[in-house]
């Protein structure tokens, strides 16, 4: 089924969308949080959260042209929490990992003071990601948004892990200059 | 902002970069083939007999770039996608299916792909499945680890569409019919006269003229339904109109829960079937 029709079920508070979302997408949603969390009955339960998530907040949203996206999303902030909570999944070390591999390319990671709301986030990160070459945003978006290890991400793009590391380093240094280049304080 | 939340924010970069991220990249072909045909070329101008050296390899099926799409596999032409279906893992191939070949597919390599003269619209293929497990005597589930079974994939013109047959003309629902790709179930125009005329799916009663016909059989998931009043749904209440063959009412319910109702509300009504020139019609 079409996702506007999907959506389309949604607004009608049919119950159906969330049959049909599981249908099309359940695979690839179960996949993303398995990825991130490493458990597969986790990641079930990540997915069934996902469409309740899904269904409380469509409407007021409308993900007619990207709900795949849109339901990624959801389950990425989930199975994060999910890792955040459950110290027994051993995921937990590997995301402070992660988080601090993103604190290199902060300007000023101590400066409570200086926020900026999720749209110029958004924008900022948008606007970097559009200036790297595809396999290095490819590299970025799967070892930051999908979570990836090194090992996973050279198989998956069938790069050595050397290249991987090599250009994970070079884009945060790179979104570092950028960010203060530009002026943001985040 | 520190490297939790940096982590946390970055989950909102633009659905493109996230499908793109997903795509898997095409795998190079190996140098050693580009010189083989340079030398077969050679040979060839050169007037050598070269039969018997160069061999056709038996075909296999090509994977089509994943992207996007789930996984798949072209055989003879057709492309041939993993089925949508909880009943599509068997842990026995089945009867009549035979051996093939080998292909790359969904993530994995090298998979052994069978196939059966008497019914191409499928292709069993090998390789690792993660399922939900089984329940156990005190009915307690037992997860299934991740294991190989033979995985049903169907012909892209019959995956995930519901079609009656009605005596050897076919109906498909509005929900699954597509009218675009390399082979439409019908035409945009078509499909949106249909539309404007008979909608979707209607709640309440049938349209005065349509008459009950009977419950369809159901001919099982992803089969071509043959014969009189079949579904490859379910079985389901048909409604149709003598005088009107290009429509049929199939009997459906659903539920919603709006900040209207405050609780969850069934409904019942029938989906919309419209007539369809169906691919794989004797």
């Amino acid at each position: 089924m079409e996702d506007e029709k999907i959506v389309e079920l949604y607004f009608e508070r049919d119950e159906t969308a969330i049959e049909k979302t599981s249908e099309k997408y359940g695979k690839r949603l179960r996949a993303v949080s398995n990825g991130i969390v490493k458990d597969i009955e986790t990641a079930e339960e990540c997915e069934n959260d996902t469409y309740l998530e899904a269904w409380n907040i469509i409407p007021p949203n409308e993900p007619k042209t990207y709900l795949y996206a849109f339901l990624a999303r959801i389950i990425r902030n989930i199975s994060l929490n999910c890792c955040r909570k459950k110290n027994a999944l051993k995921r937990n070390a590997f995301v402070c990992e992660l988080s601090a591999e993103m604190e290199e390319c902060i300007p000023s990671p101590d400066d409570m003071d200086c926020r900026i709301d999720d749209m110029v986030f958004a924008e900022i990160i948008n606007k970097f990601l559009s200036e790297l070459d595809a396999e290095k945003r490819k590299i970025f978006v799967r070892r930051y948004w999908y979570m990836d290890s090194v090992t996973e991400i050279s198989e998956k793009l069938l790069l050595s892990e050397s290249k991987v590391k090599t250009s994970l380093f070079r884009t945060r240094k790179k979104l570092r200059e950028f960010l203060e280049k530009e002026g943001y304080a985040l | 902002m520190r490297g939790n939340e940096f982590l946390e924010k970055i989950g909102l970069i633009a659905p493109e970069y996230i499908e793109e991220a997903e795509e898997k990249p095409k795998r190079k072909k190996n140098p050693w083939i580009k010189w083989l045909a340079a030398a077969a070329c050679i040979c060839v101008i050169a007037g050598f007999a070269v039969s018997g050296i160069f061999y056709a390899p038996p075909q296999e099926p090509e994977t089509s770039d994943p992207g996007e799409a789930p996984p798949n596999l072209t055989e003879n032409g057709i492309r041939y996608f993993i089925s949508p279906y909880a009943d599509s893992v068997y842990k026995e191939l089945p009867e009549g299916f035979a051996y093939s070949g080998e292909t790359d597919v969904g993530g994995f390599e090298n998979c052994p792909y069978y196939v059966n003269p008497d019914m191409p619209e499928w292709v069993f293929v090998y390789h690792e499945v993660r399922t939900n497990g089984e329940v156990d005597s005190s009915g307690t589930i037992v997860p299934a680890e991740p294991h190989d079974a033979y995985v049903r994939y169907v012909d892209e013109r019959l995956r995930g569409k519901e079609i009656v047959c009605i005596d050897g003309d076919y109906y498909i629902s509005m929900w699954s019919v597509k009218p675009y790709g390399d082979n439409p179930d019908v035409t945009w125009e078509y499909l949106d006269e249909m539309e404007a005329k008979y909608g979707v799916r209607i709640e309440g009663e049938t349209p005065e003229g349509f008459v009950l016909m009977g419950t369809t059989k159901f001919s099982g998931h992803d089969t071509v339904p043959r014969g009189n009043l079949v579904s490859n749904e379910g079985e389901f209440e048909v409604y149709a109109n003598p005088g009107n063959p290009e429509v049929i009412y199939v009997s459906t319910f659903w539920h919603t829960h709006t900040a209207e109702e405050k609780t969850q509300t069934k409904h019942e009504g029938f989906n919309v079937y419209i007539k369809y020139d169906c691919p794989f019609a004797e």
